[in-house]
């Protein structure tokens, strides 16, 4: 149930590059912020190669095979809004709105072994490519050629939603987290030993608190809480160790998330979650249409005294 | 190649080398001469010499290239087999002998054995041959197929085992349970088992088998056959140490007087006696005399072990005084299902005896076709070589053919019954289903077909004797359980019988009196034995040490005591056993490597051996008296087991289920896909490494061969989906590859089966008309589907229904093969061969069409981790709707928590955890069982960490939870999960056992024509039977209409005409249409009640009607009351 006191999010962006953006939403209830992950993960459309056409293969792998890693290429979709999805498009099979075509064909004419690799496919509309990154140029290593080998295909790629394949989705990981809440009680620290003190501060596997090289105070930096991913192992350190109320970690109230979204690499990060955005209001205004039409309704079938109930909905 | 791997192969691989080699070689040279007297007493004498065996060769001319390798033989579904060949010398009188080369035929021959023509082969030759890059034989490839001979049991060789057995009480009246057995072994590897029984009269008999047939021969006899001895001196010899022993005296007074009761005094006349007596069942020469015919006999069948007869009769005293010991309740009975007193039977010794006795059959044979034809033709002269040419071409040769025959049936023909348990059972098929299995076949050992329909579970148990020789895991669970065992994965079969020459002399200076010379023998010496053999007599208390310094031998001068030696001490410190050192160096025993301490060299040791050794285990066992140490506590396990990640920390019975899932598994089976045809092959298309493995997995190089994926595995109770051993597998890890696998499937069509002639073997090959092709002679396409050459396009899509291959028949008629079953494949590969290996020119006569189908996970296939935990697969659920992470992780698979608590296999959460933290740090984590905390006790162990300290360490420096749980958040709302969850990466299998092969469906189908019932049988598209219990619980639930629907309406239900006044259903005929009336329906009658009135229609099960017309039949009349419903409601 969205609480109207918390409805008023904020951003706040906190790092952001073509493959990965951080950020935080403040005062927003956590069933909005989950559809946003369910959307992100599901519901971007993008590029992704659908129907394979061997020509050739001599290779050591079978069609299927190769088929099925083609599929998981990623392929950039910044344009991805200029495309209809297959089923909507005006066209009776295939073209250039809902469809772009990829050849690859590579044969291993010496005796060396060549690998053949995602950036050998070539595209017909170079607003739809292998991703390629400068690290790997080349891109993915699809399968290996031994001599006199040969692969030639034709591939299209088309536009599809995560929900339906895997390798829809443009994003590698979208996850939130809460915002916690660490705290720590200051006359216990005080009361402690400072071997005691060490022992405390090395029980958080994230390393949510610091201290001096003296070990006389304990302290949570500034954005070192975001760390914290609720183990509880320093309460039950505490615990054991007959420190009880040393430290409470819970959510912050009202709620805090800190959002990461990481690109396959075929839309930039900050574009899927202006997409993800958009989806959701897409989807929001769907739901305010139809809402709005029951109310239309129900205000006309009003005077029936409640028995419109069974008919009409 | 990986040297532990090719080891696994080498009881196989070796025993056959030993066959080829020295083995044929000592069995020929021991085959009686036989012989035949001509009419003119010229004595014609024959035998064999010069094995020879030669490489596979093509057996036709023409070939550039002759040599024949497995592969085609594989391909063409012949034998891969040898020459074999030998000279039969033919002496007439004591002239010199003249030498036919005979060719004996085509003998089986072993793949990668000395005479295979990829002996020696290096990888890259290998594989240009079309085999695995690490092939290691072990196998015979007959008819195509690859066949192996299973390891069995046999009993220790040349070892007086004390036994108690019912089945010796019921040999003769006043025969008791107890008695000595002893497997007696020559050189040569043909046995004769005796057993000394012992009479409850005192007495005592010596039986033995002369072709299957058990005779007995009193003991004291019998000694008096072998040596010239007297009374006093049996008396003297038997009662050492006993002498007051009243119970020794009077039996040894017993054996004397039976002794007596034959009338014989000398041992010529106790020769002859005997002699005279087997005349019949031994089948002499009638030209022998009767003391030769004893001397023979006792050569033959006494103690074949023994060279000479005083050998033998010292044995005999010894088993004498054993068997009196063991009746006198003061010696144990030696357990004969414990693996000390076992061996293996090893296959090139089965096939070099039978090779072995059927040679010598033939000699017989040739005898009497020679005998017969001198008396068809009485002018021809036996002198004549052409005469014993003429009769050794007549005489049939099913040398070879008796070889290939044990490999393909696993039946073996004999005639002696070669001193075998079993005659059959003794060839499995090499399955390459995944490589786990196929080893397997080569590390199993059976303990005999005899035992598998015992009523008792003794000899199924594990027993502490077994450790290190037999694996305690790795045993099926059901019927052959306990039964068929796996040898552990180091456990060694000793090969070559090793030269124990220079033990006797060492023996001597080390203070052992030489039985040769006599020995004044006292009550407080004890025997020495090598191989069966009293070579002397030490004092007793001098056994321990003298056994010490001979271990120590093996280790420092292995040219005086070889390594392969088994020393086994009975110290008199020992009660209840019988004093004495056994050497034993022959071959085909169990042995096993340890450390030996005093030295730090590694050192073999036999069971029997072992049972009085004090052997550390554990550093912490060590003390200052400890000679022996385990090289590592996992030298008990197989080497399946060996492979279950900390399977120390599991409940057992799941290391159990899990040796026999890891050979259920799909992974890569081979690499030489292409070149075989295995009938099916299943295949997973994205197999990983291990990153939790055992040492095992590197030391057998098991990566070549992967079985599984590593997944995120949460062990959380989620959607519902997972109750009960189902497991929710995530769909985007489903859509990125996980599981994916395919089976290939070959299919087969031979042109000479379907032309209805068998024309294989060469006499009488004929050229086939028949050929594949498309174009029928009038030249029209025959089926446009497939290619010119009759046979599908490589990659196109086979349904059922759809075109295999065309052909012409043999009479020129067109014919078109179609594809059965219901499921399709893509054809991988086509391949045409010629079964006619000897005709360079023959035309291609069998096609095999490779189907690859794929076999992507769906719901209910099954999977498995490596800890005996199945379940299947029960939804593919979105990846949204998936638990995650902080990190944003969502499982790929998700299992439910009751998995754990009464499995108990806590090595799964441990392999889980490291899993994660391996992942966590890009490491591969070792998880060899027994490795951690193995100092324990020792200082080296006190500041270890325990096992889960350790991995927590590891998973809290990754940044992960020290338990390995972590928070979860629901997929579906967002919201925190209120409990931590088990989250980590474990090694997952896909298992062979698939739906796609499994359902069944049925409406209505075929129905068996007696009862109208459905038919069984997924196959044949038959239904499952719904039986009692399933009845039962039908009506529990009160659904009487669905049980009517199962067991009436879609089953055999039928309409039929009764009577009601009657109340039968079997008197109701039709009456016969009369012209007049042309009406549509007949009208009935009753014949018993002679009007129609009462007949009506009724719907029964139509075996109802059977079963009353089967009653009438026996004059049983039934009765049914029937009314309609609306009368029966009028009548309450
Ligand atoms: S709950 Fe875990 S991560 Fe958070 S502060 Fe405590 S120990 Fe560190
Ligand atoms: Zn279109």
């Amino acid at each position: 149930m969205i609480n109207p006191q918390k409805n008023d999010p904020k951003i706040r962006i906190l790092s952001c590059t073509d493959e990965k953006i951080v950020f935080t939403l403040r005062e927003v209830d956590v069933s909005v912020v989950n559809s946003l992950r369910r959307i992100l993960l599901g519901e971007i459309p993008s590029m992704a190669i659908e129907m394979v056409e061997i020509i050739n293969n001599t290779s050591v792998l079978p069609d299927p095979f190769i088929a099925h890693r083609l599929g998981l290429i990623p392929l950039t979709s910044n344009y991805i809004q200029d495309f209809n999805f297959p089923q909507d498009c005006n066209c009776t099979s295939t073209c250039d709105n809902c469809c772009v075509d990829l050849q690859l064909s590579r044969k291993a004419e010496t005796e060396q072994e060549i690998g053949v690799y995602s950036a050998d496919l070539i595209s017909t509309n170079p607003r739809v490519t292998p991703v390629r990154d400068p690290e790997t140029p080349r891109g993915i290593l699809l399968l290996k050629l031994s001599a006199g080998q040969q692969i030639s295909l034709k591939a299209t790629a088309k536009k599809g939603i995560g929900r339906h394949h895997a390798k829809f989705s443009p994003v590698s990981c979208a996850v939130f987290s809460y915002e916690p809440d660490v705290r720590l009680s200051q006359a216990i620290i005080d009361d402690m030993p400072a071997n005691e003190k060490e022992a405390f501060v090395t029980s958080c596997p994230k390393q949510v608190f610091s201290s001096d090289p003296m070990f006389s105070v304990i302290k949570i930096h500034d954005q070192d809480h975001w760390n914290c991913m609720f183990c509880q192992e320093c309460v039950n350190w505490a615990e054991e160790n007959h420190r009880e109320g040393l430290v409470i970690v819970k959510h912050r109230e009202p709620n805090n998330f800190k959002f990461t979204v990481e690109s396959t690499g075929s839309i930039p990060a900050a574009m899927i979650v202006k997409l993800a955005i958009q989806q959701m209001m897409k989807k929001l205004d769907l739901c305010r249409q139809a809402t709005d039409n029951i109310g239309n309704q129900l205000t006309v079938l009003g005077s029936l005294d409640g028995e419109y109930l069974e008919s009409d909905l | 190649m990986s040297q532990s791997r090719e080891r696994l192969f080498a009881p196989h691989v070796d025993s056959f080398n030993y066959f080829l080699g020295p083995g044929i070689r000592a069995a020929v040279n021991n085959i009686q001469k036989d012989f035949v007297v001509g009419p003119n007493d010229e004595r014609l004498t024959f035998w064999w010499e010069d094995p020879m065996i030669m490489k596979p060769t093509k057996s036709g001319s023409g070939y550039k290239d002759n040599r024949l390798f497995p592969k085609t033989c594989r391909e063409s579904k012949t034998s891969y087999t040898g020459a074999f060949s030998a000279q039969l010398c033919v002496q007439i009188n004591d002239n010199e002998p003249t030498k036919l080369h005979r060719r004996i035929g085509n003998l089986p021959i072993m793949v990668k054995s000395s005479r295979c023509q990829l002996h020696n082969f290096n990888a890259k030759q290998l594989v240009l041959r079309g085999e695995e890059e690490t092939e290691a034989g072990g196998y015979f490839v007959i008819n195509g197929l690859e066949k192996l001979i299973r390891l069995v049991i046999a009993y220790r060789k040349n070892y007086p085992m004390a036994v108690v057995r019912g089945a010796y009480s019921k040999r003769g009246t006043r025969y008791t349970n107890f008695g000595i057995q002893m497997r007696c072994v020559r050189d040569d590897q043909s046995a004769r088992t005796v057993i000394l029984h012992y009479l409850n009269d005192g007495t005592s008999m010596f039986s033995f088998n002369i072709r299957r047939q058990q005779f007995f021969v009193s003991v004291g006899f019998l000694m008096k056959a072998l040596v010239d001895v007297s009374d006093k001196q049996i008396h003297d010899d038997v009662l050492v140490g006993e002498e007051e022993n009243t119970f020794f005296v009077s039996c040894v007074e017993q054996i004397l007087l039976q002794s007596h009761s034959f009338g014989c005094f000398t041992r010529a006349s106790v020769l002859a006696y005997i002699g005279q007596r087997f005349r019949t069942a031994c089948r002499w020469p009638p030209w022998y005399t009767d003391q030769q015919c004893g001397e023979d006999l006792l050569k033959e069948f006494i103690l074949v072990h023994l060279n000479t007869n005083k050998e033998k009769y010292q044995m005999l005293v010894l088993m004498l005084r054993k068997l009196l010991y063991l009746a006198s309740g003061r010696l144990n009975r030696e357990m004969e299902d414990s693996p000390e007193y076992h061996e293996v039977l090893l296959p090139g010794h089965l096939i070099l005896n039978i090779v072995k006795e059927q040679m010598t059959l033939w000699l017989a044979q040739f005898r009497k076709t020679i005998e017969k034809h001198l008396s068809d033709y009485p002018s021809e002269n036996v002198t004549d070589p052409a005469v014993w040419k003429k009769c050794a071409d007549k005489t049939p040769n099913p040398i070879c053919k008796r070889v290939e025959y044990l490999l393909s049936t696993g039946n073996v023909v004999t005639d002696s019954g070669l001193d075998l348990q079993q005659i059959s059972g003794f060839s499995i098929q090499a399955e390459r289903l995944n490589f786990l299995r196929f080893i397997s076949h080569f590390r199993s050992v059976h303990r005999g077909h005899f035992f598998t329909e015992m009523k008792t579970t003794e000899v199924r148990k594990l027993l502490p004797q077994s450790w290190g020789f037999v694996c305690p895991v790795h045993t099926p669970d059901g019927s052959p359980c306990g039964l068929l065992n796996h040898l552990a994965a180091r456990c060694e079969i000793v090969q070559a019988k090793a030269d124990t020459d220079l033990i006797p002399r060492t023996l001597v200076g080390l203070g052992m009196s030489p039985a040769a010379e006599d020995p004044h023998i006292t009550a407080d010496s004890a025997p020495v034995l090598i191989d069966g053999r009293i070579v002397g007599f030490l004092p007793k208390e001098k056994l321990g040490e003298v056994a010490h310094q001979l271990r120590y031998l093996r280790v420092s001068q292995p040219h005086i005591v070889d390594p392969t030696v088994e020393i086994a001490c009975f110290p008199h410190t020992q009660h209840f056993s019988y004093p004495m050192i056994f050497i034993q160096s022959t071959p085909a025993r169990y042995m096993r490597p340890v450390r030996f301490r005093p030295t730090g060299a590694e050192t073999f040791i036999g069971s029997l051996e072992q049972s009085s050794l004090d052997i550390a285990c554990l550093p912490a066992d060590v003390t200052d008296q400890t000679v022996f140490e385990e090289l590592s506590p996992t030298s008990m396990l197989s080497v399946v087991a060996s492979l279950t990640p900390f399977s120390d920390y599991n409940q057992s019975p799941r290391n159990l289920y899990q040796c026999q899932m890891g050979k259920q598994t799909m992974g890569i089976p081979t690499h030489a896909l292409p070149y075989r045809h295995d009938g099916k092959s299943y295949r997973m298309t994205h197999p990983q490494k291990p990153v939790v493995r055992c040492q095992a997995q590197e030391t057998y190089s098991m990566n070549d061969y992967p079985t599984g994926t590593n997944a995120c595995v949460a062990v959380i109770s989620y959607t519902g989906f997972d109750m009960e051993d189902a497991m929710i597998i995530n769909k985007s890890a489903y859509e990125r590859g996980f599981g994916h696998a395919c089976i290939y499937m070959t299919k087969e069509i031979s042109l000479e089966e379907e032309s209805g002639r068998k024309t294989r073997g060469k006499a009488e090959y004929r050229r086939l008309n028949s050929q594949f092709c498309n174009i029928d002679l009038s030249g029209n396409v025959i089926e446009p589907r497939l290619d010119i050459d009759g046979l599908p396009k490589v990659g196109t899509y086979i349904n059922e229904g759809d075109p295999l291959c065309a052909f012409l028949g043999e009479d020129g008629k067109p014919h078109v093969k179609f594809h059965k079953g219901q499921e399709g494949g893509t054809v991988e590969a086509v391949t045409l061969v010629t079964t006619h290996t000897a005709d360079p020119s023959a035309k291609p006569d069998l096609v095999r069409i490779r189907l690859r189908v794929n076999r992507n996970p769906v719901i209910g296939d099954k999977f498995s981790s490596r800890h005996g935990q199945k379940g299947v697969l029960s939804v593919l659920w979105q990846q949204t709707d998936m638990p995650f992470t902080e990190s944003g992780i969502t499982p790929d698979c998700i299992i439910n928590p009751h998995a754990f608590p009464s499995r108990m296999t806590i090595g799964m959460m441990i392999e889980s955890m490291a899993g994660k933290a391996g992942g966590a740090h890009g490491i591969f984590q070792d998880s060899t069982p027994f490795e951690f905390n193995r100092n324990k006790g020792t200082p080296m162990g006190e500041d270890e960490k325990t096992l889960i300290d350790y991995v927590g360490e590891q998973l809290a420096k990754a940044g992960f939870n020290y338990q390995g749980s972590e928070p979860m958040y629901s997929g579906v709302s967002g919201e925190l999960l209120r409990a931590d969850i088990f989250f980590g990466s474990v090694y997952y299998q896909r298992l062979r056992h698939m739906v796609s092969d499994k359902y069944q469906v049925r409406t209505t189908g075929p129905i068996n024509p007696l009862t109208h019932q459905p038919i069984k049988g997924r196959k044949l598209g038959g239904g499952i039977r719904l039986g009692e219990m399933e009845r039962d619980s039908l009506l529990a639930h009160g659904v009487s209409f669905l049980l009517q629907d199962r067991l009436m309406h879609c089953s055999d239900e039928t309409e039929a005409y009764m009577c009601q006044k009657c109340g039968s259903l079997v008197s109701v005929i039709a009456n016969p249409r009369s012209s007049a009336e042309q009406t549509s329906s007949l009208s009935r009658s009753c014949r018993a009640c002679g009007t129609g009135e009462f007949v009506g229609k009724v719907r029964v099960p139509y075996v109802l009607l059977y079963l009353i017309n089967e009653l009438s039949c026996m004059n049983l009349k039934l009765i049914i009351k029937a009314s309609s419903y609306a009368q029966a409601l009028e009548d309450d």
